[in-house]
């Protein structure tokens, strides 16, 4: 799949955007801040409604928007038709006006105005709805870092192609992180202020079992990736590393336990660890806590690879994502890379060129397009980013 | 502007304070009062100063109200032994517009958050306990938003009510929740009368 047009309104600091795009290599350089990620930010809104930078939703909307509204349409070409993809996003907070201006419009909302509104083809849909109908996969400076980052990078990376590929996965996950806050708030307020641990039941009865989903699905996604890495990782590495990822989940699995057999299981490991949850104030056990783990030859590449080697096996692992969203969905997904090739070696930077080189849509920023030979660059569609304006060149 | 009026950095300060009210918003809000005019922001004081000064809680039912008890807690047509349950006064407005319940309410005052620091003694919840006690309560109505914090709520009243009630034995107490049909992490106060009236008729006895 790819977008054939993105129009931004209001959408972080692009005020007007149309921006006509298709299949082949876009390339979006410009100095830093000027907008590069803003774009990659909006085209990966689209594919799952929310930002992967911001906390709220309502921070991508331009501070000097006149109506509050940012505003993202796409059309999006897919192997079984055509998407139009609209997104409205709300932001409740009054203007900052400038000095001097009187207030142009009384801030009146009506009582329920919605923080976001999703349409698919003109009709009004769940953000749950819009998942799946452009799916992408980012790479970004943080993804080179994925063995020898912290577990948290590692974690974001399963998510965001699974909350892609299962909208079910992504709901599970929502409803998991909330539990995760008010429960770590809670175990604080048990400590500091005696709070009643009965409060805790609920809460665990809803971790445990969102836990088996999240577990399970991590599981069959990652027995996938293991299976699609393998031979990236043989072929950047000259046929001589086999690559093993290895899900490490915090909670102790049985592996022949059935779903509520697991939450049993999983509610007596968490009942174990109370008090010392009591004592510390955190969340200590669940899929929060999970990682994973980087093998080659059987040896564990954090420990005893080079950085080089960690370097590739990140390079192998973002192909085999790329390759996952393709058999899970049945298309391409949009692929998009944040500014990675200024971190990487000639020869991986060549490596990594030559396998997006031919990927249906790629859209790519970087600081500096001497990065890239002639003949990429030849070929390549090329915009100046400065600030929130494209000039094509 | 190096440094901030200290009349600008109080409002900011107060505003900040608010729920759901970040530093950003805050600033914002203040620059906004700031440039409105002097009436409009007079009003608004005003208006808080009011609220404060004329309302009060009934002490039976913690609904706001103008005088204690509140006339719903004083008419005698009501059933007096049946509860509804409901986290904030707008609630009892909105099922009071279905015309479809004629028993008691019981306001909370919010919903369990420990994230904002909201407990069982934030909320009226010994004072419930205390009103199935001592009243000749038949049925208690768990009618608290179908999203997190409200299902929350509801299990913790469903626990704590359930023990009282084999404290209380043998005298008899359903305890039911409004029938789904609500929209899930919706407000009760928003959902459209006839939804309402509908949950309300259809009950669920959660069994305890
Ligand atoms: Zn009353």
């Amino acid at each position: 799949m790819h977008l054939v047009h993105l129009a931004l309104t209001d959408f972080r600091n692009y005020r007007q955007l149309d921006l006509s795009l298709g299949p082949g290599l876009f390339l979006f350089c410009g100095e830093n801040a000027q907008g590069k990620t803003n774009l990659l930010e909006a085209v990966s809104m689209i594919a799952t409604s929310t930002s992967f930078h911001a906390s709220a939703d309502r921070e991508v909307v331009n501070w000097y928007a006149p109506d509050h509204l940012a505003r993202l349409d796409a059309r999006i070409r897919r192997r079984d038709g055509e998407l139009h993809v609209e997104i409205v996003i709300f932001d409740p907070t009054p203007p900052l006006l400038g000095s001097g201006e009187q207030a142009t419009r009384p801030p009146h909302w009506p009582g329920g105005t919605q923080r976001k509104r999703i349409k698919i083809n003109e009709v009004p849909r769940r953000a749950l709805d819009l998942i799946g109908s452009m799916t992408n996969v980012l790479f970004a400076p943080a993804d080179l870092h994925l063995v020898d980052g912290s577990p948290d990078e590692r974690r974001r990376f399963i998510d965001r192609s699974l909350c892609q590929v299962r909208p079910r996965y992504c709901q599970a996950l929502q409803q998991y992180r909330k539990i995760i806050m008010q429960r770590a708030a809670l175990l604080k307020r048990i400590r500091d202020y005696h709070e009643d641990p009965r409060l805790l039941d609920y809460l665990d009865e809803r971790l445990t079992l969102l836990a088996t989903m999240i577990m399970f699905e991590r599981e069959r996604m990652l027995s996938a990736l293991n299976e699609l890495a393998a031979p990236f990782q043989e072929q950047l590495s000259g046929g001589r590393e086999q690559l093993q990822i290895v899900y490490r989940p915090s909670f102790q699995p049985h592996p022949q336990h059935s779903l509520t057999e697991a939450q049993e299981h999983y509610l007596r490991q968490l009942h174990t660890v109370r008090q010392k949850e009591i004592q510390q104030g955190v969340c200590l056990l669940g899929p929060h806590r999970d990682d994973l783990e980087f093998l080659v030859n059987g040896m564990s590449v954090i420990t005893y690879g080079s950085r080089g080697q960690q370097r590739t096996v990140a390079l192998a692992t973002k192909f085999a994502e790329l390759a996952y969203m393709r058999a899970a969905t049945g298309d391409e997904p949009v692929l998009l890379l944040d500014d990675v090739f200024s971190e990487l070696d000639q020869r991986r930077r060549e490596q990594l060129l030559q396998a997006i080189l031919d990927h249906e849509q790629v859209l790519l920023t970087t600081t500096d397009a001497s990065h890239f030979p002639p003949e990429v660059l030849e070929r390549a569609y090329k915009f100046q980013v400065v600030n929130g304006q494209l000039h094509p060149w | 502007m190096s440094e901030l009026a200290p009349p600008v950095a109080a409002l900011i300060e107060e505003f900040s304070k608010l729920p759901g009210i970040g530093i950003k918003t805050a600033q914002r809000l203040t620059f906004y009062v700031l440039r409105s005019p002097a009436d409009q922001a007079r009003r608004l004081a005003e208006a808080i100063l009011r609220v404060k000064e004329s309302i009060i809680y009934c002490s039976r039912c913690f609904n706001i109200t103008e005088h204690d008890p509140c006339s719903i807690c004083q008419d005698p047509q009501r059933d007096r032994q049946l509860v509804c349950v409901v986290e904030e006064p707008l609630d009892v407005l909105a099922l009071e517009r279905t015309g479809a319940y004629k028993g008691l309410y019981h306001v909370l005052h919010g919903a369990l958050s420990p994230l904002e620091g909201i407990g069982p003694d934030n909320l009226r919840i010994k004072e419930l306990l205390e009103r199935v006690r001592h009243e000749e309560i038949h049925e208690i109505v768990l009618a608290t938003n179908p999203n997190f914090e409200g299902e929350y709520t509801a299990n913790y009243l469903v626990s704590r009510l359930r023990e009282l009630k084999s404290e209380l034995a043998p005298r008899q107490l359903k305890i039911t929740s409004l029938a789904r049909g609500l929209p899930i992490g919706g407000d009760l106060e928003y959902a459209d009368e006839g939804t309402l009236r509908r949950s309300i008729e259809g009950r669920l006895d959660l069994g305890a």
